[in-house]
């Protein structure tokens, strides 16, 4: 929640429609200047900051549509800092020209990608299928080729490094020998000649949605399909617009699976997202996971503010999850921001590097753009 | 000439309520029907407001007092407010990003004109000629092109390998500190490239026709007569036959304003300017409906603009509709 | 004048005279037998993912280079030829097919139909195309199958004015008059008569109208709102030369190379047919 200027909005009977949300005033170390729609956001630093005036005067937030213009622009000067793609990091950053103008940065992401199963999709209901599917795909192949190396597993839905994250819970190799003991456990013996699995005369095949535009989840569901055809299942790629993806599919439960993300907040709190209540349409359980043991940790964790009791609570029910694969937690991301060498001050963190802002300057000598006064 | 103009004019009516049945058409042709992707988005939004939304947009009421509602708010260009999350009335957003992509393409426009006009002339002029030869390879490889491949090597080009031209934007970032001259000069520098690539298209086209046009003209009679009367080589073609060569230009200019259109959709997204094409891309990816109609009914009207230019022209040109 | 193999005969040897002409159907006939033969041209699988293998540039296993998952991009690019002349063909089709019913029904029978039709002609000529074939996707969802019919049923119009304008001076010929005479019904003359002698334009449209209908294909691929990743298209290859620009050269210059190839090839062919068929060009 943020404090808002009570004396500026109480004119206005709906708040949102009021002038103030294309010129917005609010108690930050920034004040708003003005909004190009489409082309940037000019804001100057505020003098009645309650950490003190930052030093530096002026912040213009650009508009940039696309990673590989916005990239020509950093290099060109028209941009200080911007988030790296693993590509960008990688491979178009370690010229001796580049190091010496700029600083990159590297942190782990709140957030991590999954593969999600309709649980109540027939074929999905049986957890040596989801167990199955987790040793087919290969993690190690989506680190290295979707961000050529830089992540990590995701073993569970918290951040690794972070107090509420369980190292140990059952973890899930790349194993297709398993995958097919498991997957012929469950029923799916025969292959067809087409190499795939059959079962009752019908044949393992799916269909996996994805948001489009998205070129790391693209890449992400094209090496899945590769990992899952190794052990006989054919697995159909479908990228939607996201509005549509939303609407249509995830909302009405319209799927077989999908390749998400979720962001990972600081509290560990993930009530919305596995409890068995949370699981109506356009709620957040869109997998429909319910189990009645998740359920009561997870009204434990929320109900007290005792540390050890809420970190025993939620290390039984990445545990559980573990076991159970509602999801295949695939990756965790790092975040790879590049800020130009002239800005001093930054500290890294596992917070990021723009937690303490106010406190970025520029010495004199090296200042390019000056606000004239 | 006045008889001709005011008829055209009235052949457009007919035309605009096309415009509008069609586009009436296209929005309930939409998942979810026109308000659908605004409302589901918000999962905040309840079975009620989706209701009063649905009274609001007159959704409600039989489909051709819907189709004359839409009718009437297409009149006065009240497109809705955009889906996206500022949620400004489609209107306004299209109407603060039209004058760079107008401005873009009466550029390449006028860079066609100066350009293809001079080479297609000299062409026809000098058929058979290394240049004729030259310029008609030039023609062909330009129809083939894909101009987007074409805006992404001449970036790396003239952007990152050469430095001398920015690669996106319209305006550097201390565009405001810089004096008239040179806030004229920054801006012009931005637009070389989009301008460039926006006209090349139209240049392969209009050199082409000048040159056919031309050749046309040169083995008319008068052109003859004007060469047995013993004028020098330069008053036949300057004064004779290229007058008559050239009246078609208007049209052809006229003519060209849908495929500009279109083409701006290609140029903005790809050097990040914020014009017209560019919000169209963005609205399209993100399914904004109201703005989709929006921009769609204005490119037609636009496009009917253009048309009964070049009508114009033709009829400036053809001194049998003048006169009439 | 209909089925006199003279001019038939004098037709293909003009055609086949013109040496652009032909060099325009050699590349498309390369191009055919590349997509009906993929297995001749490349020997691995397109969708084939090979993490180690990553962006690598042209070499002896991978003559064009490998994508950003390893994927070799001649494979890709040959499949992708599939795409783009499937897309061309179906959507020119249409585009025909539709036309051809207007132009014939608007100059045959001219009158309120004549008006009518024509009016609608002009009203889808309105629209921006581009435009108006983003909107339509937009609508729906971008899968082959609709993208080839918004192309073709965006791209009629031309079509339809040419066959108008032809039939128009068609009927008034002695041949059609003859035939009435002996009793020939208005389908008859249309079919046997009127539409073999519009063949020759829109032939020339066909041709010049796959070329766009591809242009516009890769367009819409390279933008996102074509082709879907991960079936190839010579458009989305591109898509990826983008975001890859300055490391992988080799994802941007060839597709786009290809199809600058292709287009040509149809230009060239088309352009040859307009000339090899009209009679005024004789001895030029």
């Amino acid at each position: 929640m943020h404090v808002l200027p009570k004396h500026l909005l109480e004119q206005y009977s709906d708040i949102s429609k009021s002038p103030l949300n294309k010129k917005p005033v609010g108690t930050g170390p920034y004040r708003f200047i003005e909004w190009k729609t489409g082309e940037k956001v000019v804001f100057d630093a505020s003098p009645d900051y309650f950490e003190g005036k930052p030093y530096i005067a002026r912040v213009i937030t650009r508009v940039i549509p696309d990673q590989a213009t916005m990239f020509l622009e950093l290099k060109t000067g028209g941009v200080d800092i911007m988030t790296l793609t693993p590509p960008q990091y990688v491979r178009q950053t370690e010229t001796a020209d580049f190091r010496k103008s700029f600083n990159k940065y590297k942190y782990t992401a709140s957030g991590y990608t999954y593969l999600g199963f309709r649980l109540s999709h027939p074929w999905f209901r049986e957890k040596r299928v989801r167990q199955a599917i987790a040793h087919a795909a290969d993690k190690k192949a989506l680190i290295d080729g979707v961000l050529l190396g830089l992540g990590q597993e995701a073993t569970g839905p918290y951040k690794p490094g972070t107090w509420a994250h369980n190292p140990n819970v059952r973890k899930y190799p790349h194993d297709p020998e398993r995958a097919r003991a498991l997957l012929a456990e469950a029923g799916w013996k025969e292959k067809g000649k087409d190499g795939i699995l059959k079962k009752d005369g019908q044949r393992f095949e799916f269909t996996v949605l994805t948001n489009a535009g998205n070129e790391a989840r693209a890449k992400t569901a094209a090496i899945l399909q590769q990992n899952l055809a190794e052990v006989g299942i054919a697995m159909k790629i479908r990228t939607v617009e996201w509005a549509a993806f939303i609407n249509e599919f995830i909302d009405k439960r319209k799927f077989d699976a999908v390749i998400l993300g979720w962001n990972i907040t600081p509290d560990p709190d993930q009530f919305d997202i596995w409890h068995s209540s949370k699981t109506g349409p356009k709620e957040l359980n869109h997998v429909g996971f319910a189990n009645t043991d998740v359920d009561r940790l997870l009204d434990e964790g929320r109900g007290t503010f005792d540390l050890e009791k809420r970190k025993k609570a939620y290390f039984r029910i990445q545990e559980i999850l573990a076991e159970e694969q509602p999801y295949v937690f695939l990756f965790v991301p790092e975040a790879l921001p590049v800020v130009h060498h002239r800005f001093r001050g930054i500290v890294p963190a596992p917070a990021g590097i723009t937690y303490n802002f106010v406190k970025w300057y520029v010495p004199e000598a090296l200042r390019k753009h000056q606000v004239q006064p | 000439m006045l008889r001709y103009i005011s008829r055209r004019l009235l052949l457009t009516i007919p035309l605009l309520v096309g415009i509008s049945l069609v586009s009436f058409l296209m929005m309930h042709m939409a998942p979810g029907g026109p308000i659908g992707a605004g409302t589901d988005l918000n999962p905040k939004a309840t079975a009620e407001s989706r209701a009063r939304l649905k009274a609001y947009y007159g959704l409600d009421r039989p489909l051709h007092v819907q189709y004359g509602r839409w009718l009437g708010r297409m009149a006065t260009l009240d497109f809705g407010d955009s889906f996206s999350p500022d949620g400004r009335p489609v209107v306004e957003k299209i109407r603060e990003r039209i004058p760079i992509t107008l401005t873009i393409n009466v550029l390449s426009m006028g860079l066609i004109f100066l350009v293809a006009i001079p080479v297609g002339v000299y062409s026809a002029v000098r058929k058979g000629s290394l240049f004729d030869r030259i310029s008609t390879v030039a023609v062909f490889t330009g129809f083939a092109i894909p101009t987007f491949w074409l805006a992404l090597l001449m970036m790396i080009l003239f952007g990152v390998k050469l430095g001398w031209l920015p690669i996106s934007g319209i305006s550097s970032l201390d565009h405001e500190s810089l004096g008239t001259l040179g806030k004229i000069a920054d801006r012009g520098r931005h637009l070389v490239l989009p301008v460039l690539l926006a006209g090349f298209g139209g240049l392969a086209g209009m050199s082409r026709y000048t040159r056919s046009n031309m050749l046309e003209v040169i083995r008319q009679d008068y052109v003859a007569t004007a060469r047995a009367k013993g004028l020098p080589e330069r008053t036949v073609v300057f004064r004779h036959a290229m007058r008559n060569a050239l009246l078609p230009v208007i049209t052809i200019l006229g003519l060209s304003v849908p495929d500009l259109l279109g083409g701006s959709v290609i140029f903005e997204t790809i050097f990040a300017i914020p014009g017209m094409g560019q919000l169209f891309y963005q609205g399209v990816m993100s399914r904004d409906y109201p703005l989709i109609m929006g921009i769609l009914t204005i490119g037609a009207f636009l496009t009917l603009l253009g048309n009964l230019l070049a009508d114009v022209g033709y009829a400036l040109a053809d001194p049998r509709i003048r006169q009439g | 004048m209909s089925g006199s193999p003279g001019i038939g005969r004098d037709f293909a040897r003009r055609l086949l005279r013109n040496r652009l002409a032909a060099a325009g159907g050699a590349v498309i006939l390369f191009f055919f037998l590349v997509s009906a033969l993929p297995g001749l041209f490349a020997s691995h699988d397109p969708n084939r993912i090979d993490i180690v293998n990553i962006l690598r540039p042209p070499s002896a296993a991978h003559p064009l280079g490998t994508d950003d998952l390893g994927r070799d991009v001649l494979a890709r690019m040959v499949h992708g030829a599939r795409v783009s002349l499937k897309v061309g063909f179906v959507a020119v089709g249409i585009a025909t097919v539709l036309g051809l019913l207007v132009g014939l029904l608007s100059g045959f029978y001219g009158g309120w139909a004549d008006a009518v039709l024509m009016r609608f002609v002009d009203m889808m000529l309105c629209f921006p195309t581009f435009f108006l074939i983003l909107s339509v996707i937009a609508f729906l969802e971008p899968s082959i199958w609709n993208i080839m019919a918004v192309i073709g049923l965006t791209g009629w119009m031309g079509v339809a004015r040419l066959v108008r304008a032809e039939t128009l001076s068609l009927k008034e010929r002695d041949f059609v008059a003859a035939a009435r005479a002996q009793g020939a019904g208005d389908a008859r003359i249309i079919f046997r008569h009127v539409l073999p002698n519009t063949l020759a334009p829109i032939l020339v449209a066909a041709t010049l109208g796959v070329a766009g209908a591809i242009l516009t294909e890769s367009a819409l691929s390279f933008l996102g709102i074509g082709v879907q990743p991960p079936t190839p298209s010579w458009g989305n290859i591109l898509t990826t030369g983008k975001d890859n620009i300055e490391y992988a050269w080799w994802l941007s210059v060839f597709p786009g190379l290809a199809i600058l190839v292709t287009v040509l090839g149809y230009n060239l062919l088309g352009e040859g047919i307009r000339d090899a068929a009209d009679p005024r060009l004789k001895g030029r």
